[in-house]
């Protein structure tokens, strides 16, 4: 390293990382700590004063059936989200992939679900999927598919699927503009040449475009996964969890154990147990879906 | 045309359509007066501005709109402040250390935010936060920061070490050397971690709930809400709501956009 | 380059701008009572500040508290008392939070069973002494004080009570020559000759939520199954009577529109008032919008108290609002004790009660008589429907409250056990006795 001060430049690392580091300690795991402390306490309501029962509530979550079940739904939800959202943002990628006004338009705002916030994408969704109202029944209607209008958002099995559907209108831009960026480090002279070959679209997509996306993927996959796992709102927003626990997740569990049931020392320990798995699947993703560098 | 045109084409159609939809639909709506607007026309047979003058008028829309602007600007000059630093030193230096603090950032997906909500609001209590903007703007950070160090990984591995080295031959500290040098090459990711940032302040919901007790600054999500709490059959009042709440980030969007979705592009490739 | 720079001096000026507003707004916004005992110079004395906090998010309902609030402020330059709307979703989590972390307020809406959570945290201050002088002039309904009278002392200030009723389109009934229903079996009758076409019966709430669990609870008082849970929080809500409530709440679903399990306060009131529906069971609010949101004139709004059942007993929900003291600072509970006695005056009382006029009746004996009351235009309007109000209140019960006091009972109403009682019945498909039993054994769980 070159420059005045050896002294000044081994600490200036230290230095420039110190204010994001102590950001992130002190607003996460300072609370963090607070929590594991919970957790170890049988408290109910917050505020007030439980006792201590060391680790019988991570006993009691790691052998409730609800939490189990909150996991199974949670793997629907990451994997439901995951799929329709990797399928409708490839697709979208490979669509805009060619230059042309009409793509670079496109590519722009097609994003525009992304930056809205989740409670405006809880009333557009609840607004055409309404039971009485909703213009998806009355389309549905017209078309003599249904002679009564159908009840989506509460119906049990119907329910957690459009709940994914809606969630994934909400992210698969996002994703598609990442995807997109990836495809756009992919030369034309491949494509060329295996055209040349006789390789036909699909075989392209799968030998050239798929592999080359490697790094993107990976990153997509651990992060949009840790993401899409802990998210809360939009379900909350649209069935509380409902109807009877069909979209009840993790999350969504944890929440209504902390505020519902007033049980907050538990929620603090299944909390805790729940952060403790999702770093082994991130632990194992980067060990062996990881790009070899850092 | 060919089989595989009409295939995109139509694919595109749809695309569209799924994307665009729901935004027509919901805006249409809140121009029908209220004894009409259950009724299914594509078109509003009559128009109004009834719903928007209740709102601005009725509620604490403006105040509102004026929180949210703040709090996301606020948002998105800390985010860069710290975050252009800690990525300067992450890809540009070697020290040990670098693999916790990539780790750091990756831990923060790991745990269910709900959690969170109360002993964040304690320790926003203790540094007498509570109920002022700046609280929010602090959370906010925390969940930006984190993917905006990621993202600005492509931008400066894509400005080439010899830029320093020669830097560095002329004597400029590595502190001049990032200002003089490499922030000015850096604009477009410096402009896409700005956008990232006041997005994600722009929508934070959660937070912004829990930590403001006044009505005075709450921001557009909490004020939306709570006209929706009671009068969730309002749909005049919620879909006008709802296009109010989105209207000035996608006015924002309108300048800003491009930029975004080009640095997102760029940051993304490495 | 040079746009750059000024860009960046624009960014940077518009940044240390925001951050000002930021801190400014830190300052001023925070009258929420960071320091307790904030006393702020103002003139020749000490301005003794109070906040409020309450769950009335309608903006007719914000106005007219800060109505009053204003007019008791003008009235006493030494006291100001100030009024946050708040949600009642932040209640079990922001709520206690701030108050253990002294950034709570100094009066808080409550309803009874809040009220026992609340209590929990060690803050709520015992408002006897404040009820007594009241109770003297003004005269409290039984009802309305005793859910928060327990371990011998008051916890809360009653200030106004809702009462659930049967509420009817008087134009549809006539039509399909049906007589208000008086009697389950009327009801389930009437519901089912006022289902054809398009139009349903009745609309009753099926989601998992306060609204269906009000509405259910109804049902358990006029089947003669109020108890659910008593004075030791034992839970006696498994019995006959229980059961048939159930199922003559599963029965009515037929004739409920389909998306029912998506339901809480407001789908029902809009069905009721586009003539999708023609009955609804409901506290008062349906007064004030009935003509506007309906288009018909207030003669087809038809009102009748809760059909009874077999064996069962007159009543439905009844609870009153009150208002919990958590400061024990002397110089606030001073402050306080003027502003209840301001409150309750019968000239103010009914203006404060009609901030949504049907919905909130009067607690106290003047009050029921208050000019200020019965001068409202809605009230005015529909003198005969709120006589059946108040007449109805005074049937009314709350589970938690019905045989002394469950201090428990926070567990049960929380998780909402009867609403999802209710959803084993209609969505997964069990029978009303496997229900009830389940719902028993959560309750039972829940208050271990």
């Amino acid at each position: 390293m070159l420059g005045k001060g050896k002294k000044f430049n081994k600490l200036l690392p230290y230095l420039l990382v110190a204010p994001i580091v102590i950001w992130i300690l002190v607003t996460i795991f300072v609370p963090l700590i607070s929590v594991i402390k919970e957790s170890f306490y049988s408290t109910g309501f917050i505020g007030t004063k439980g006792t201590f029962v060391g680790l019988d509530q991570y006993k009691a979550a790691l052998t409730s059936s609800a939490y189990w079940t909150a996991w199974k739904k949670s793997l629907i939800w990451v994997l439901g989200n995951g799929l329709t959202q990797t399928v409708l943002a490839f697709s979208v990628a490979l669509l805009l992939n060619k230059a042309s006004r009409m793509t670079n338009f496109a590519r722009n705002w097609m994003i525009i679900p992304w930056i809205i916030p989740t409670i405006v994408v809880a009333i557009f969704w609840q607004w055409i999927f309404n039971g009485s109202y909703g213009i998806f029944n009355h389309v549905l209607q017209s078309l003599h598919l249904i002679d009564k209008p159908i009840n989506l958002l509460g119906d049990s099995f119907w329910s957690f699927p459009i709940v994914i559907f809606i969630n994934t209108w909400h992210w698969f831009p996002f994703m598609a503009v990442i995807v997109l960026a990836g495809l756009s480090t992919i030369s034309q002279d491949i494509y060329e040449a295996a055209d040349v070959d006789g390789a036909n679209k699909w075989q392209q997509f799968w030998r050239i475009t798929f592999p080359s996306l490697g790094k993107i993927t990976f990153a997509l996959g651990l992060v949009g996964t840790l993401w899409s796992f802990n998210i809360f709102d939009t379900i909350y927003i649209l069935t509380g969890g409902g109807p009877a626990g069909a979209s009840t997740t993790v999350p969504v569990m944890i929440y209504q154990q902390a505020f519902e049931q007033f049980k907050i020392g538990q929620a603090s320990a299944t909390s805790i147990i729940t952060a403790i798995f999702l770093s082994i699947f991130a632990f194992f993703f980067l060990k062996f879906a990881g790009p070899k560098e850092e | 045309m060919t089989v595989v045109k009409i295939f995109r084409y139509i694919i595109g159609i749809l695309l569209t359509f799924l994307i665009v939809f729901p935004f027509y639909w919901v805006i249409v709506s809140s121009f029908k007066p209220a004894d009409q607007i259950l009724k299914p026309d594509l078109f509003p047979k009559a128009f109004t501005l009834v719903h928007y003058q209740e709102l601005i008028e009725q509620t604490s829309y403006l105040t509102n709109l004026s929180n949210s602007i703040i709090v996301s600007i606020g948002t998105m000059a800390i985010s860069v402040l710290i975050v252009i630093p800690a990525s300067f030193a992450l890809y540009r230096m070697k020290f040990k250390g670098r693999k916790f603090v990539s780790r750091l950032i990756l831990a923060t997906y790991v745990f269910p935010g709900i959690l969170l909500l109360v002993p964040v609001y304690q320790l926003m209590a203790d540094l007498h936060l509570v109920n002022s903007l700046l609280g929010l703007m602090v959370i906010n950070v925390t969940f930006a920061a984190p993917f905006s160090v990621w993202l600005m990984q492509g931008f400066f591995d894509n400005v080439p070490i010899a830029l320093d080295e020669s830097a560095a031959i002329d004597g400029a500290g590595r502190m001049r050397t990032l200002f003089q040098i490499i922030l000015p090459l850096i604009g477009p990711g410096i402009a896409t971690i700005s956008i990232y940032a006041f997005i994600m302040a722009w929508t934070e919901f959660a937070f912004s709930s829990v930590l403001i007790n006044s009505d005075a600054l709450r921001t557009l999500p909490i004020g939306l809400n709570a006209i929706m709490g009671q009068y969730t059959v309002r749909w005049g009042w919620t879909t006008a709501g709802a296009v109010l709440a989105l209207l000035p980030v996608v006015i924002f969007f309108a300048f800003v956009g491009k930029y975004f979705v080009k640095g997102l592009t760029a940051g993304a490739v490495k | 380059m040079k746009s750059k720079k000024f860009l960046l001096l624009i960014a940077l000026v518009i940044v240390l701008q925001t951050v000002l507003a930021a801190c400014s707004s830190n300052s001023g916004g925070s009258e929420g009572g960071k320091d307790k005992n904030a006393n702020t110079g103002g003139g020749d004395g000490k301005v003794t500040e109070i906040t409020l906090w309450h769950m009335e998010e309608p903006p007719n309902r914000v106005k007219r508290f800060q109505e009053i609030t204003d007019a008791f402020n003008k009235a006493n330059p030494d006291i100001k008392v100030t009024a946050q709307v708040q949600s009642w979703g932040d209640a079990y989590s922001k709520f206690p939070a701030s108050i253990m972390s002294g950034t709570g307020p100094d009066l808080l809406f409550t309803i009874p069973d809040y009220t026992t959570l609340i209590k929990e945290l060690g803050v709520v201050q015992p408002v006897d002494d404040i009820i007594a002088s009241l109770d003297s002039k003004h005269g409290f309904l039984d009802t309305a004080l005793e859910p928060y009278k327990y371990e011998g002392q008051t916890w809360a200030v009653p200030i106004f009570g809702m009462v659930q009723v049967l509420w009817y389109r008087n134009d549809l009934l006539q039509a399909a020559n049906v007589e208000p229903p008086k009697t389950w079996a009327e009801l389930k009758a009437a519901a089912e000759k006022l289902t054809s076409g398009s139009q349903y019966g009745i609309a009753l709430p099926a989601s998992k939520s306060m609204a269906t669990d009000q509405v259910l609870y109804s049902f358990l008082v006029s089947g003669g199954a109020k108890h659910v849970i008593n004075g030791n929080n034992e839970i006696t809500f498994d019995n006959e009577k229980t059961v048939a409530a159930y199922q003559m709440y599963s029965d009515l679903m037929k004739f409920s529109p389909p998306d029912s399990n998506t339901y809480q306060w407001g789908e029902p009131q809009a069905l009721f008032n586009s003539g999708s529906v023609a009955m609804a069971i409901e506290k008062g609010q349906y007064l004030s919008t009935f003509e506007s949101e309906s288009g018909r004139p207030a003669s087809d709004l038809g009102v009748v108290p809760m059909p009874v059942g077999e064996g069962g007993e007159e009543g439905s929900i009844y609870y009153s609002n009150g208002i919990m003291v958590l400061t024990d600072d002397a110089a606030k509970k001073e402050a306080i004790t003027k502003f209840f006695e301001f409150l309750f005056e019968p000239e103010t009382y009914g203006s404060f009660v009609n901030a949504e006029p049907g919905l909130f009746l009067p607690v106290t004996e003047d009050g029921s008589k208050a000019e200020s009351f019965w001068n409202d235009p809605v009230i005015s309007k529909y003198k005969d429907q709120v006589e059946v109000l108040i007449q109805a209140s005074s049937k009314g019960a709350l589970f938690g409250f019905t045989d002394g006091v469950a201090t428990k009972i926070g567990q049960v109403a929380g998780p909402n056990y009867m609403a999802q009682t209710l959803e084993n019945i209609i969505i997964a498909g069990k029978s009303v006795e496997e229900s009830v039993k389940w719902g028993q054994a959560q309750m039972e769980t829940a208050v271990k």
